[in-house]
């Protein structure tokens, strides 16, 4: 049988989550907020362990949520089931 | 809730009776080792500093030395010095015994006639405090009189969610109890910074959150350097880290909910008790010197990555919620809090043990850093060598 994978969301207003398995492209993730699934997503791309999911529309420019705070903006548009890293958010803080 | 320990006689306690060599300055390092080397009971520092410092940078290192040796757990100190350097050993000296009872000696190479006549008298004396130490006793105190130092290196996408919520808890039963728990790393609070601000117990406390992190902000930017890749670190990156803001909001939960009571530069003693802000770098071990030097006898550290720091002076415990981590390096991790992500344990169930653990080594129980001897040290600098 196939793994149940799995994402935490910390805070409801988050518009990303925290992978708890590695993630295959395609691979269906079951959102957990205290517990309970509240969405299902598709992954757009393979993601690490502990790395972060888009689990909304998130445009370019826009901000980043986790912990229900601002994490950084994304520098691209991002769609719900894409890898969020490096690639594309960015801090807000501490720039040349 | 009780905890067995040393009374010293400025009236602190300490969980680990220990005599410190302290050496002023790179340049008695070797000495100060020698005469450790040959003593049992005690320990010493490996100082990197101590000479060609100016200001706020050599008053931070002379600070950070004085706190070490009235750290509680120091029995009592022999401080070795070269003679020229910055560090002054008699006024080092003269500092400690303004503020401490407990034993203390100096000897300087340059007045001694070498290393040789140095060892020989250092260890003479080493002995003779070590034999003195040996007839103290534990005795039993409130958990109110324990500095606890908190901090967490090596992060990943687990510390947040599950280690350092896990030590918030335990930091703030500590509070509750009439405890002191010291939060730092500075750089780790820019982005999280207006949620501590906002817990501070009054506006200069407040204002001082705010100013560390301003000032810090600040010198990144007029040093022209982009803290990203340095912090968060290649190592927090691969965990599953992008900013530092997501960094710094899972970093300070480690320090519980509490009022924050009071803010300390680098290496000073807290005068107030509950919930501190210590201006430290997010640097580990640098980081933990300095809580140690302002009186922690205890630290708990979590990690993601993984890393076996110990310290000379005060017990690391260490806990990580990534259960790979946990796998992999089993001999430098205390507490593997990996269940709360399983879902299996909750974050106060975590924290109750990590309380326990704590409680433990108060009384005596070494950490794996402490059982592999682990001693790593390191002063926060400031400024040039001169």
């Amino acid at each position: 049988m196939k793994e149940l994978k799995k994402a935490i969301l910390i805070n409801k207003n988050d518009n990303v989550a925290t992978v708890l398995n590695s993630i295959k492209k395609n691979d269906r993730v079951n959102i957990i907020y205290d517990n309970q699934t509240v969405k299902v997503v598709v992954a757009l791309d393979d993601i690490e362990l502990y790395h972060k999911i888009a689990i909304k529309d998130i445009q370019k420019g826009n901000e980043i949520f986790k912990y229900g705070e601002i994490i950084g903006k994304a520098v691209q548009n991002i769609s719900v089931g894409q890898h969020v890293h490096l690639h594309n958010i960015e801090s807000g803080r501490v720039k040349k | 809730m009780k905890i067995n320990v040393y009374k010293r006689p400025d009236g602190k306690c300490g969980i680990r009776n220990k005599v410190l060599i302290l050496p002023t300055v790179s340049c008695s390092n070797e000495t100060a080792r020698i005469i450790s080397n040959q003593v049992p009971g005690t320990i010493c520092i490996t100082n990197q500093r101590g000479c060609g410092q100016v200001g706020k940078d050599a008053e931070q290192t002379f600070r950070t030395l004085m706190g070490l040796a009235l750290n509680p757990n120091i029995y009592g100190t022999i401080i070795i010095g070269l003679g020229c350097e910055t560090v002054q050993p008699r006024i080092l000296y003269e500092e400690i015994k303004k503020r401490s009872n407990k034993p203390l000696e100096v000897l300087i190479i340059q007045e001694e006639g070498g290393t040789l006549k140095t060892i020989e008298k250092g260890t003479k004396l080493a002995q003779k405090m070590v034999q003195e130490m040996s007839v103290v006793k534990r005795e039993e105190t409130d958990i109110s009189n324990i500095i606890l130092a908190t901090n967490c290196g090596g992060s990943d996408a687990t510390s947040g969610l599950s280690a350092n919520p896990a030590l918030g808890y335990c930091s703030d039963i500590i509070v509750k109890n009439g405890g002191t728990v010291i939060l730092g790393e500075t750089t780790e609070f820019i982005g999280a910074e207006h949620i501590l601000a906002k817990r501070a117990k009054n506006e200069t406390v407040k204002n001082k959150i705010l100013k560390i992190v301003r000032d810090l902000e600040n010198e990144f930017i007029r040093l022209g350097v982009d803290i990203r890749g340095a912090n968060p670190s290649p190592g927090n990156i691969k965990g599953g880290l992008s900013t530092l803001e997501e960094k710094s909001l899972g970093g300070i939960s480690k320090g519980g909910t509490s009022c924050i009571n009071e803010v300390v530069r680098y290496a000073e003693i807290p005068k107030e008790k509950g919930l501190i802000i210590m201006d430290t770098p997010g640097y580990d071990i640098e980081s933990v010197t300095g809580m140690v030097a302002g009186g922690a006898q205890i630290c708990v550290f979590t990690t993601g990555r993984g890393t076996p720091i110990g310290n000379p002076i005060a017990p690391v415990i260490k806990i990580t919620g990534n259960k790979l981590t946990y796998e992999k390096m089993r001999e430098n991790i205390d507490i593997d809090v990996s269940d709360i992500l399983e879902g299996k344990k909750s974050i106060q169930e975590a924290g109750n043990e990590i309380l326990q653990e704590i409680i433990n080594v108060c009384n005596g129980k070494y950490t794996k850093a402490e059982a592999f001897g682990f001693s790593e040290t390191g002063i926060y600098r400031i400024g040039l060598s001169v």
